[in-house]
């Protein structure tokens, strides 16, 4: 008896060493191909350790790519990048069918945050109603008081996110928005002014290292992410005149693994989803499970708190024409 | 044993081969140590000193041996100059240095203008968007006691404020202060030099009013045009970098005569620390030993705002660089980001670009900058309005009143190329070649020189095409120059001081009157022989508040020009003579000859 399920189990076994040693070849033969957002700097470089076949390119690139294509081949297995950006490209797509069927769970996330000139949230403190972020800063703007600033939404992802928090803040949240609040007059004119505020870019550097590094001659305010603020801040030799909000409504941005699905998710995720991307995105200041937040920083909230994906489309237009 | 004996020298073979100094800046161009991944670097001229210095720094560090083995080399390069040479697609490494692998002009404008230019035709960007190394704020400099007439430090002072200042008719005589003269603005030339182009900026914002999104729709407006050609007007000389201002300013502060030089000058605040620091064109050549100026300058940093020069390190994406050259650029970039190699950047008098290092000395108050200043930036056009910028700027620059006089002696018909051109082949190729540079309405004429070239008196030259406007004679002036041929001697004071007096003498205060002199030799005429009196002449008339100034900017030209000379001769004028040493360099020579106008 003992024998024979000794037997049963070698060829169990073989099975399987079978199994995975062909499915190691085929994963050879035809490795996956991933784009990975520019955005996220020091992780695509991880993820070109990997046996995946890797394109970095802005997000925006990808998604305005994505979204005109009719091949059959979309020429990408997955797409590393911040959500919502698979579900803007499937809204884009509605005619040609959806590309992101598996967008799988964030990989790591990271709040969006204000770095503000400490004098400026002194000036502001006492006017504003609540906190100083968005709804006051824009105000500020329109009186010439303060020029906030943001990576472009018309070429870095991180854009679209920014302005859709600054936009839920006029509103007071982020639920129940719709297209058609865009077009309310007080909402253009306060968001025409926020945009306007600050001069266009300068440099090819972040507007928050531009901040800091013209010492506050382009902006006083700029909207990013935890994980570029935290550390830029903690090296800065202005530091002390910088103060680190998490403006409401807290949102986040959320890196994600999108795919088609199938078989192809699955060897995405052993590919691209594994320890090494994770420790990658630890590394460049993300929030990753397991690991510690920074210092002082809110817990995460349960959802993005952003827009949907189709009203930050539709801001990004806005934000593009308000700009020009 | 003497296994491990031979590792060891082999090892430090290696390790001596990737710290071999690097280029000097001046397009040297020594071999890479064998194995070693070669990153020519084109940086503008205002920090080719500090990057020599950092890529001697890494390529002797551990850095560079990296993934390999990583050997810098730095060329110098305008930042108008290397644009224009990646949309040409760098065609000629000899004359014009290594073909880069990284570009750092002084401005991420000129990678804007190269990518919109490679656009239109039909190319792939070359010039991705690219991180600031270290920055510099545009002001304008001015010797502190005409700052502190306009209200300096504590009264605000704009560009409309200068501007306004520099179309006043009666100059600094409408702010009590007549012995300075007119109002003399200093300015290079925007296609090649990036305070230039961001002083014009500046001024089209001024004349609009705007502080960002300047359109092209805003620079056709007649009142921006005639307030740009109102401005242009007031120009000293225009020139391809500020470094000759600066060292004219300086030759001036020490005769006592700078007030009547320029009264500011538009340039990144670095040289103002430079100049403060007694070195004026911010390289400290072997032996030099720095002395204040006598009146020192103070940065204006104009109250509508400013533009920054952010100095980017741009890893080409052009078609001769390689991935690996890619990545061994990064791997610099990465050195240069350090914080010890960002105080060396501070040390140099720039703002570090790695924010965690603190703007501190010598960016201080005592050298005439303020740490705290800008208070406000001006946008960066977009692409197709920087174009439109410098399109326009060839139309409304100051008009230029110029004599070119050629050298046709014997010397010049000495072989200069291995297929046989003689000297004056290659001169007459590239004088025709830059006549096209001058705008329509600029007055243009040719002289030649030699000893004996004519019968009648004057002797020494002959004038084959009198000053007059090039829209008629540039095709005549050009026949004329195609058909010279060698003759004699090089009566060389003679020329420069009869043609220096003949411009003086029909002077023209709306233009800018200049001679363009080309020689190949000495002095060889012992009928004047008198260096001193042609400098005290030239002098005398390019010094004091009411001088009549006539530049001379001489081209030495060939390995037997006197370049000593031709310097003082410049020099006496408030010019600056060119090196053309190599007769192959002839034709950038005289393009940057003609930016002065």
């Amino acid at each position: 008896m003992l024998a024979l399920v000794a037997a049963a189990a070698m060829v169990a076994g073989s099975i399987a060493i079978r199994s995975r040693l062909d499915q190691e070849q085929e994963d050879e033969a035809n490795p996956v191909r991933v784009v990975c957002a520019a955005e996220l700097g020091p992780v695509c470089d991880a993820l070109r350790r990997t046996a995946a076949v890797v394109t970095v390119e802005p997000a925006v690139v990808t998604a305005d790519r994505l979204g005109r294509s009719t091949a059959d081949d979309a020429g990408l297995d997955g797409w590393l990048v911040p959500a919502p950006w698979p579900q803007i490209v499937d809204i884009r797509r509605r005619t040609q069918g959806s590309l992101f069927t598996d967008v799988g769970p964030p990989l790591a996330r990271s709040p969006l945050v204000l770095a503000v000139r400490r004098t400026l949230v002194d000036s502001l403190t006492p006017g504003c109603a609540a906190e100083v972020g968005w709804k006051c800063l824009g105000d500020a703007a329109a009186a010439n008081k303060a020029r906030p600033g943001h990576v472009d939404p018309d070429d870095d992802a991180l854009g679209a996110l920014v302005v859709g928090q600054a936009t839920a803040a006029y509103f007071g949240g982020s639920v129940d928005l719709s297209t058609t609040d865009l077009e309310k007059q007080d909402y253009a004119r306060w968001f025409r002014a926020l945009e306007r505020a600050a001069p266009a870019r300068t440099s090819g550097g972040s507007p928050l290292e531009e901040m800091l590094g013209t010492t506050f001659a382009t902006y006083d305010a700029v909207g990013t992410i935890e994980a570029e603020a935290v550390p830029v801040l903690a090296s800065s030799a202005v530091r002390d005149r910088v103060v680190l909000l998490y403006p409401s409504p807290m949102a986040t941005a959320d890196v994600v693994l999108a795919s088609a699905g199938g078989d192809t998710a699955r060897r995405l995720r052993d590919v691209a989803g594994g320890g090494d991307i994770r420790k990658a995105l630890a590394d460049a200041g993300w929030r990753v499970d397991g690991r510690p937040a920074p210092a002082n920083a809110p817990p995460l909230p349960p959802t993005n708190g952003l827009p949907s994906p189709g009203f930050l489309d539709a801001l990004r237009s806005l934000a593009e024409e308000v700009r020009r | 044993m003497r296994r491990v004996t031979l590792l060891l020298i082999a090892l430090t073979l290696v390790a001596t081969a990737c710290t071999s100094s690097p280029g000097s800046g001046d397009g040297g161009q020594q071999a890479a140590p064998k194995n070693c991944t070669t990153v020519d670097v084109a940086s503008s001229p205002e920090k080719v000193e500090l990057f020599t210095d950092l890529a001697r720094r890494f390529n002797g560090s551990p850095a560079a041996k990296e993934g390999g083995c990583t050997f810098v080399r730095v060329l110098r390069k305008s930042s108008g100059e290397a644009m224009q040479l990646l949309a040409d697609g760098w065609p000629n490494e000899a004359t014009d240095g290594a073909r880069p692998v990284i570009w750092s002009p002084a401005s991420s404008a000129w990678g804007a203008i190269l990518n919109h230019k490679l656009s239109l035709a039909g190319r792939p960007a070359q010039a991705p968007a690219s991180r600031p190394f270290m920055r510099t704020p545009l002001v304008i400099a001015m010797p502190r006691p005409m700052a502190e007439t306009l209200g300096w430090p504590t009264t605000p002072i704009g560009y409309a404020d200068i501007l306004k200042l520099a179309q006043d008719p009666a100059g600094w005589g409408g702010k009590g202060h007549p012995e300075w003269g007119p109002f003399r603005l200093g300015k290079t030339n925007p296609n090649f030099s990036t305070s230039a182009l961001s002083a014009t900026i500046a001024q089209y914002y001024a004349a609009t009013n705007k502080t960002r999104d300047l359109s092209a729709e805003d620079l056709a407006r007649p009142e921006v045009d005639a307030f740009a050609r109102a401005v242009e007007a007031s120009v000293v000389h225009y020139g391809d970098i500020t470094l000759t201002f600066m060292n004219n300013l300086y030759k001036n502060d020490q005769r006592g005569a700078g007030l009547t030089y320029a009264s500011a000058v538009a340039v990144e605040e670095k040289s103002v620390i430079d100049y403060n620091t007694g070195n004026p064109d911010g390289i400290t050549d072997p032996g030099e030993v720095p002395r204040k100026p006598r009146v020192p300058l103070v940065a204006i940093y104009p109250k509508e705002g400013t533009l920054f020069s952010d100095n980017p390190i741009i890893v080409l994406d052009s078609p001769w660089v390689e991935e690996k050259q890619k990545e061994s650029a990064r791997v610099f970039e990465r050195f240069l980001q350090e914080p010890d190699n960002q105080r060396r950047v501070l040390e140099f008098g720039f703002r570090p670009g790695n924010t965690a290092v603190a703007v501190g000395a010598p960016i201080e108050r005592a050298n005439g900058v303020d740490p705290d200043q800008p208070q406000n930036v001006l946008g960066v056009p977009a692409p197709p309005v920087l174009a439109k910028v410098l399109d326009l700027w060839a139309e409304q620059r100051k008009g230029a009143r110029v004599m070119l006089v050629i050298d046709v002696s014997g010397s010049m018909g000495e072989k200069a190329s291995d297929n046989g051109d003689t000297k004056l082949d290659l001169a007459k190729v590239a004088a025709v070649d830059a006549l096209s540079q001058f705008k329509a309405d600029d007055l243009v004429g040719l002289r030649i020189f030699s000893t004996g070239i004519s019968r009648t008196a004057p002797t020494e030259y002959v004038d084959l095409v009198p000053i007059g406007p090039i829209s008629s004679s540039r095709e005549n002036i050009a026949n004329r120059i195609r058909s010279l041929v060698p003759t004699q001697g090089t009566p060389l004071y003679t020329v420069a001081g009869a043609s220096y007096t003949n411009l003086r003498d029909s002077y023209d205060d709306k233009r800018i009157n200049a001679v363009v002199l080309l020689t190949d030799g000495k002095n060889e005429d012992p009928r004047n022989n008198d260096l001193d009196g042609l400098l005290s002449l030239l002098r005398a008339g390019s010094e004091g508040q009411s001088s009549q100034p006539v530049r001379i900017f001489p081209i030495a030209y060939g390995k037997d020009a006197d370049l000593n000379v031709l310097r003082r001769i410049a020099e006496a004028t408030n010019a600056a003579a060119y090196d053309a040493s190599n007769p192959a360099t002839i034709a950038k020579v005289f393009t940057n000859v003609v930016s002065n106008f």
